[in-house]
C-alpha cells in the first residue's frame, strides 16, 4: 500500500476520517432504510385504516339496502332514518382525500360514490312516494267508503228487496276490490289487482242495471253513485299503478345497490390487493434492512479492523519500532536495526533522524574515545602546567624572596650606614685624637662605648631583620597593626633619609588580631610600602624641592573584616597601567630598580593565605592600596612555606 | 336525523300536492308554459331551446329514469302538460286516468306518420314482433280502452322510435356478420363470462334477457311479448344461475353508465342504447351495435298529453307536438341514430349523406357529425342492421308491459339482487 507523503498525523486524521465517513455512510444507509420502513409502515397503517373502512363498505350497503327494502316495503321511518345515516356515513368516507397508495382507487371510488348518489336519490323519491303510496291507500279506503255511504243512502231512500240485493251485490263487489287491490300490494299478485278491475267493472254493470230498472223494480237514479264509483275505479288504478312504478324504482334502486356491491368488492379487492403488496415489500425492506444491518456491521467491523490494522501498520509498529530503536539508540547502540521505511512522512523522518542517531552515536564513541584520550593528555597537561605552574610560583616565590631579601639588605644598608659612618668617624677621631695625644684612657673608653652602641644598635637591627622574616610556617594568632608598625619600623630609615611623613590610623581600642602567617603580611605590607617609597621617590625627582613625601597607613576594622589601606602621594600610576600591574613582570619603575612581581605576589599571598583582595586605586596624587581581608578564613592548602 | 327526514317528507309532500317537481327557480315571461316529464333521450337542451324559440312558448324539462318520470306521471297528472317515454308506459298511464285522448285532427302532421305506429308494420312483409305493437296501444277504442282500430283519438302522438340490441367490443369479440352470425345468444356465451351486463329495466331488459335464453336454446316461448309465469319462473332460475355463478357484470341504470362500462372494460358485451354505440366510438372503443338474426327489441316513443292540461296550457301542449313532427327535430334525432314517425319531413334538413347513411342503410360518403358537432360516423360506415325498413323489419319483440309484468319484476328485482356465489361482502 502506497501513500503520499503526508504528515502522520494527516495520516491519522485521514484515516480516522474515511473510518468516520464510512460508518456515516452506513448510518446515512441505515437510516434512509428506516425511514423507509417507517414510511412504509405509516402508509400501510394509513392504508390499512381506509382498507377497514373500505371492507366495511360492502356491509353498509347490505345495510343500506335492508333499511331501505324496508322502508319501501313496510313505510317504517327508523329504517329511513338508518339509512339516511348510513347513507351520510358512506358519503363522508367516500369523499375522503385519499393519497399516496390510495391515489388509483379513486376511480372505483368515484364509480362507487356516482352510484351512491344515484342510490340516494331515488331513494329520496321514494321517500317521496311512499306518502303518496299511503295517501292513494287511504284515498282508496274513503273513496269505498263514500260509495257505500251513497248506497247505504239510496237504500234508506228507496227500499225494495230487488234492490237491496243489487245494494249488497255491490257493497260485496266494493269489498272484493279492496281486497283484491291490497292482496295485490301484499303478494303482487296480478290476478288480485285483475279481480279488484273486474269487481269495478261489475258493479258499473249492475249500477246500468239499477239505472235501466233491469235489476227489477223501478229505475233508480244512481248518477252520483256512478260518479263516485268512476273515482273510486281511477283511485284503484292508480294506487295499483302506482305501486307498479314504486316497485320499478325499487329494482332501480336495487340495481344501483348492485353496482355499490360490485365496486365496495372491487375496491376491497384492490385495497387487500394493495395491502398485500404494501405488505410484503415492507417484509422485503425488513428483510433488505437486516440484510443491510448485518452487512453494515460486516462493513463496520471490516472498517474498524482495517483502521486499526492501518493505524497500527502505518503508526503504531513503526513508532514502536521507533522506540525500540531510539531506546537502543539512547543506550548508545550502534548497530541497532533500524527499518527500511522509506515514506517520506513523520516516521521517514523520524526513521532518517534513527539513522543519522545511529551515526551520531558511532561519532560520539569516536569522539568520547578521543576526548578520553584528550582528557587523559589534558590531565596530564594540567599537571604538567600546574607543575610548571608551581615551578613558576616557586620561582616567583623566591624571586619575591628575593626582592624581600633585596628591599631587607638594602633597608639594612640604609640602617647601617649612619652607625657605619658614626663608628667610621669614630675610629677617624681616635686617630686624629691619638694624632692629637687626645687620646687618653678616658677618651678611648668613650669612643669604644660610643662605637659599640652604634654596632649594637647595628646588631639589633640585624636582629629585627632576622625576627622579621622569622623561620616559622605555622599559622597562628597576630595583630595586623604589629605586623604592620613592624614593617614601617623597618623602613624607618629610608623614610627618614628621603623625608617621607609616615601616617599610621590604627584602631587601638579595636581587636585586629587575625589567625595566619604573619611573614606573609609582612611580605605584602613591605611591597606597598615599598612601592609607595619608591612612588614618592620617583616624583620627589620629578618635582626637587617643593614636594613633601607622605605616607598613610591605615587600619580599620568591620564587623567581618579588616581593610589595611596603604595611600602615597607619589608618581601615581598612568590609568592604561592599572588593569596590568597585578600582572607578573609588570612594572612601571626604571629599569633596575623593580622586579614586577611585587604586586602580583602580594595579591597571591592575600588570596592564597588570607582569602583577602588587594585592589590599587590611583588618586589624583599617588595610588592608594587597599586590602579587604575576612575576619576569618580557612586557607586554600598549606602549601611548602618557602618564605623560610 | 328523524326530523330532519320527517321535515323532508312533509316538504316532500307539500310539493307533491303543488307541483311534485322540484321548484323552478328561473323567471318565467308572459308566454305560456308547458311542463315536459320524460327521459334524457328526448329531453334534450337544444330541442328545449330551439322548440321555446320557433313556438313563443317556455318549456321546462323534467328528465327522469324511465320508473320515475312513470311514477310521476301517475301520480299527479297536473304535475306535467306533455309526458315523452317509451310505448310500454302508456297502458299504465292510460288506466290511471293520467292521459287525455289526443285529437289527431290537431295533428298537423298525422297523415305524414308512416304505417309502423299506424299498423304495426313498416312494410306489410314486415314481420310485426311481439309485445306492445305500437298500434295495439295507439287508438282508443269507443269503449274507452286502447285498441288498435284506428280512431280519431289516441294515447301518445308517435313520434321518435329505434330498435335496439347489444353492443360488443370487437377489440375483444371477433366482429360477427348482421343477421347472420351476431345472435342475442353472445349474451350467455361462456368466453364472455363476468363481462355482460343488461339494462335495469324489467320491461327492455328482461325481454333482452329472454332472448338472449332463446337464442341459447335454453328455453322457448309460446310468446316472447307474453311470457307465462311458468316460463318466467323458468327463465329467471336461468338467469339467476348466470348471475351466481358470476357470468353477468351487472345491470346498467343509465346510457353514461352502459358506456362507462364498456370504456372502462369491465363488460364486453352489454344490452345498449343507440347513443352509448356512438358515444363508445368517439372515445375510441370499437363498440359494434349488433344486428341479432333473431330480431331487434324496438321501442317506439310516445308524446301522451296531461288528463289535467287544458286551455293556454294544452294549446302549447299541441304546439309543441306538432312542432316535433315539423322536421327539424326528427333531422336532429336522427343524427343520434333515432328515427322519426315522418321521416319525408326531415330528409330535406338532412344533408343526402346523411340521409343514405341513417335511414338508407349505406355507407357514409363523408364522416358525418353528430348532434355535438363531433365526427360521429366516418366515411365508409355502414349503419349497423342497415336501412331503417330493413332494421324494422326484423324486430323480434317490442318493450312491453306484460300482463305478468308484477311477477316477472319481482324475479327481476331477484336477479338483480343476486350476488355471484363465494363473494364476500
Amino acid at each position: 500500500m502506497t501513500f503520499p507523503p503526508l504528515r502522520l498525523n494527516t495520516k491519522v486524521y485521514l484515516t480516522l476520517l474515511i473510518s468516520a465517513l464510512l460508518v456515516i455512510a452506513m448510518l446515512a444507509f441505515s437510516y434512509i432504510r428506516i425511514s423507509q420502513i417507517s414510511g412504509s409502515l405509516e402508509r400501510l397503517n394509513e392504508l390499512n385504516r381506509k382498507l377497514q373502512s373500505f371492507v366495511t363498505l360492502g356491509t353498509q350497503i347490505e345495510e343500506l339496502k335492508r333499511h331501505t327494502l324496508n322502508y319501501t316495503l313496510v313505510g317504517d321511518a327508523a329504517s329511513a332514518d338508518a339509512a339516511e345515516t348510513i347513507y351520510i356515513e358512506m358519503q363522508t368516507q367516500l369523499t375522503l382525500p385519499l393519497g399516496g397508495e390510495m391515489e388509483p382507487f379513486q376511480p372505483i371510488i368515484d364509480a362507487l360514490n356516482r352510484h351512491l348518489q344515484s342510490y340516494h336519490g331515488d331513494f329520496r323519491g321514494m321517500l317521496r312516494e311512499r306518502p303518496i303510496q299511503t295517501r292513494l291507500r287511504d284515498t282508496l279506503r274513503s273513496d269505498a267508503a263514500s260509495v257505500e255511504e251513497e248506497i247505504e243512502r239510496l237504500r234508506t231512500r228507496e227500499r225494495n228487496a230487488k234492490t237491496d240485493s243489487a245494494y249488497l251485490r255491490i257493497l260485496t263487489l266494493l269489498l272484493r276490490t279492496e281486497k283484491g287491490a291490497f292482496r295485490y300490494f301484499e303478494t303482487l299478485d296480478r290476478s288480485h289487482a285483475e279481480s279488484a278491475r273486474q269487481a269495478i267493472a261489475e258493479t258499473f254493470k249492475i249500477l246500468e242495471a239499477l239505472q235501466s230498472g233491469k235489476a227489477g223494480g223501478h229505475k233508480v237514479d244512481v248518477a252520483a253513485l256512478k260518479k263516485q264509483l268512476e273515482a273510486y275505479r281511477q283511485t284503484t288504478t292508480r294506487v295499483l299503478q302506482h305501486f307498479r312504478a314504486y316497485l320499478m324504482l325499487d329494482v332501480v334502486m336495487a340495481g344501483e345497490a348492485h353496482e355499490m356491491l360490485h365496486y365496495a368488492r372491487k375496491l376491497r379487492e384492490a385495497a387487500t390487493e394493495r395491502s398485500d403488496r404494501v405488505t410484503r415489500s415492507l417484509h422485503d425492506l425488513t428483510r433488505l434492512l437486516r440484510t443491510t444491518m448485518l452487512l453494515g456491521a460486516v462493513t463496520l467491523m471490516a472498517v474498524m479492523l482495517l483502521s486499526s490494522w492501518l493505524i497500527i501498520r502505518i503508526f503504531v509498529t513503526p513508532l514502536r519500532e521507533m522506540t525500540r530503536t531510539f531506546d537502543a539508540l539512547t543506550e548508545g547502540s550502534e548497530d541497532v536495526q533500524i527499518s527500511d521505511y522509506v515514506l517520506d512522512d513523520d516516521i521517514g523522518r523520524l526513521t532518517r533522524a534513527a539513522r543519522s542517531f545511529e551515526e551520531k552515536n558511532v561519532q560520539t564513541r569516536h569522539l568520547l574515545e578521543k576526548t578520553e584520550a584528550l582528557a587523559q593528555h589534558l590531565e596530564e597537561r594540567v599537571d604538567e602546567e600546574v607543575r610548571k605552574q608551581r615551578e613558576q610560583e616557586q620561582v616567583l616565590i623566591q624571586q619575591s624572596k628575593l626582592a624581600a631579601m633585596g628591599e631587607m639588605i638594602s633597608a639594612i644598608a640604609h640602617q647601617w650606614r649612619q652607625p657605619l659612618n658614626a663608628i667610621a668617624l669614630y675610629l677617624q677621631d681616635l686617630v686624629s685624637a691619638e694624632r692629637g695625644g687626645e687620646l687618653t684612657r678616658e677618651y678611648l673608653k668613650e669612643s669604644v662605648s660610643m662605637t659599640m652602641e652604634q654596632i649594637n644598635h647595628m646588631s639589633r637591627t640585624i636582629d629585627d631583620f632576622r625576627h622579621f622574616f622569622k623561620p616559622t610556617s605555622e599559622d597562628e594568632a597576630f595583630d595586623i597593626e604589629d605586623a604592620v608598625e613592624e614593617s614601617l619600623q623597618l623602613f624607618s630609615a629610608q623614610l627618614k633619609n628621603n623625608e617621607i611623613a609616615v601616617n599610621l590610623d590604627t584602631v587601638p581600642e579595636a581587636d585586629t588580631t587575625i589567625t595566619g602567617n604573619s611573614n606573609h603580611l609582612r611580605q605584602v605590607i613591605l611591597n606597598l610600602l615599598s612601592n609607595a617609597i619608591d612612588a614618592i621617590k620617583e616624583r620627589k625627582e620629578r618635582q626637587p624641592g617643593k614636594y613633601l613625601g607622605q605616607i598613610s597607613l591605615q587600619i580599620e576594622a568591620m564587623p567581618d573584616r579588616f581593610r589595611i589601606t596603604v595611600e602615597d602621594n607619589g608618581a601615581g600610576i598612568e590609568p592604561g597601567a592599572v588593569e596590568h600591574v597585578f600582572e607578573p613582570y609588570f612594572t612601571t619603575k626604571e629599569q633596575g630598580k623593580g622586579s614586577g612581581i611585587g604586586l602580583y605576589m602580594s595579591r597571591t599571598i592575600l588570596q592564597n593565605y588570607f582569602g583577602a583582595t588587594l585592589n590599587l586605586i590611583p588618586l589624583e596624587e599617588g595610588v592608594r592600596a587597599e586590602v579587604l581581608m575576612p575576619r576569618s578564613h580557612t586557607r586554600k592548602g598549606k602549601r611548602n612555606d618557602d618564605a623560610s | 336525523m328523524q326530523e330532519g327526514r320527517r321535515a323532508f317528507l312533509k316538504q316532500s309532500a307539500a310539493a307533491v300536492s303543488a307541483f311534485a317537481f322540484p321548484a323552478i327557480l328561473h323567471a318565467r315571461n308572459k308566454y305560456p308554459t308547458i311542463r315536459v316529464l320524460g327521459t334524457h333521450v328526448t329531453l334534450q337542451e337544444p330541442l328545449r331551446e330551439r322548440a321555446q324559440k320557433e313556438l313563443g312558448i317556455n318549456i321546462e324539462f323534467y328528465p327522469g329514469g324511465s320508473a320515475e318520470v312513470l311514477m310521476k306521471a301517475i301520480t299527479n297528472p297536473a304535475n306535467f302538460d306533455l309526458y315523452e317515454q317509451w310505448s310500454n308506459s302508456t297502458r299504465l298511464l292510460w288506466s290511471s286516468g293520467a292521459i287525455q285522448p289526443i285529437d289527431v285532427q290537431r295533428l298537423a302532421y298525422w297523415k305524414e306518420i308512416n304505417a309502423l305506429p299506424k299498423t304495426g308494420h313498416i312494410t306489410p312483409e314486415a314481420r310485426p314482433g311481439a309485445g306492445d305493437v305500437p298500434n295495439k296501444i295507439l287508438y282508443i277504442q269507443s269503449d274507452g280502452s286502447l285498441g288498435p282500430t284506428p280512431t280519431d283519438r289516441i294515447s301518445f302522438m308517435p313520434y321518435v322510435h329505434n330498435v335496439d340490441s347489444f353492443g360488443y367490443n370487437s377489440a375483444i369479440i371477433p366482429r360477427g356478420i348482421p343477421y347472420e352470425t351476431e345472435s342475442w345468444g353472445w349474451l350467455l356465451d361462456e368466453k364472455h363470462h363476468g363481462r355482460v351486463a343488461l339494462v335495469n329495466e324489467p320491461t327492455i331488459g328482461l325481454f333482452d334477457a329472454a332472448l338472449a335464453v332463446r337464442a341459447a336454446g335454453l328455453l322457448t316461448f309460446k310468446d316472447i311479448g307474453n311470457l307465462t309465469r311458468t316460463e318466467i319462473d323458468a327463465l329467471f332460475e336461468i338467469l339467476i344461475d348466470y348471475k351466481r355463478k358470476g357470468h353477468f357484470r351487472g345491470v346498467w341504470n343509465s346510457v353514461p353508465h352502459s358506456v362507462e362500462l364498456m370504456a372502462r372494460g369491465e363488460v364486453s358485451i352489454e344490452s345498449m342504447f343507440s347513443p352509448a354505440v356512438a358515444s363508445l366510438n368517439g372515445m375510441g372503443v370499437p363498440c359494434i351495435y349488433a344486428a341479432p338474426k333473431e330480431g331487434y327489441r324496438a321501442w317506439y316513443g310516445v308524446m301522451s298529453l296531461s288528463s289535467a292540461a287544458e286551455g293556454e296550457r294544452k294549446d302549447a301542449a299541441y304546439a309543441y307536438m306538432n312542432w316535433w313532427l315539423s322536421g327539424w327535430p326528427g333531422a336532429f334525432i336522427a343524427r343520434q341514430g333515432y328515427y322519426i314517425s315522418n321521416p319525408e319531413r326531415s330528409r330535406p334538413l338532412m344533408e343526402p349523406e346523411e340521409w343514405d347513411y341513417w335511414y338508407e342503410g349505406k355507407p357514409a360518403e363523408h364522416a358525418l357529425r353528430g348532434t355535438d358537432g363531433r365526427v360521429s360516423v366516418q366515411p365508409g360506415e355502414v349503419r349497423a342492421g342497415g336501412s331503417y325498413i330493413r332494421r324494422f323489419s326484423n324486430i323480434a319483440v317490442w318493450n312491453t308491459v306484460m300482463p305478468n309484468f308484477e311477477y316477472a319484476l319481482d324475479h327481476w328485482n331477484r336477479f338483480v339482487r343476486t350476488q355471484p356465489s363465494g363473494v364476500r361482502l
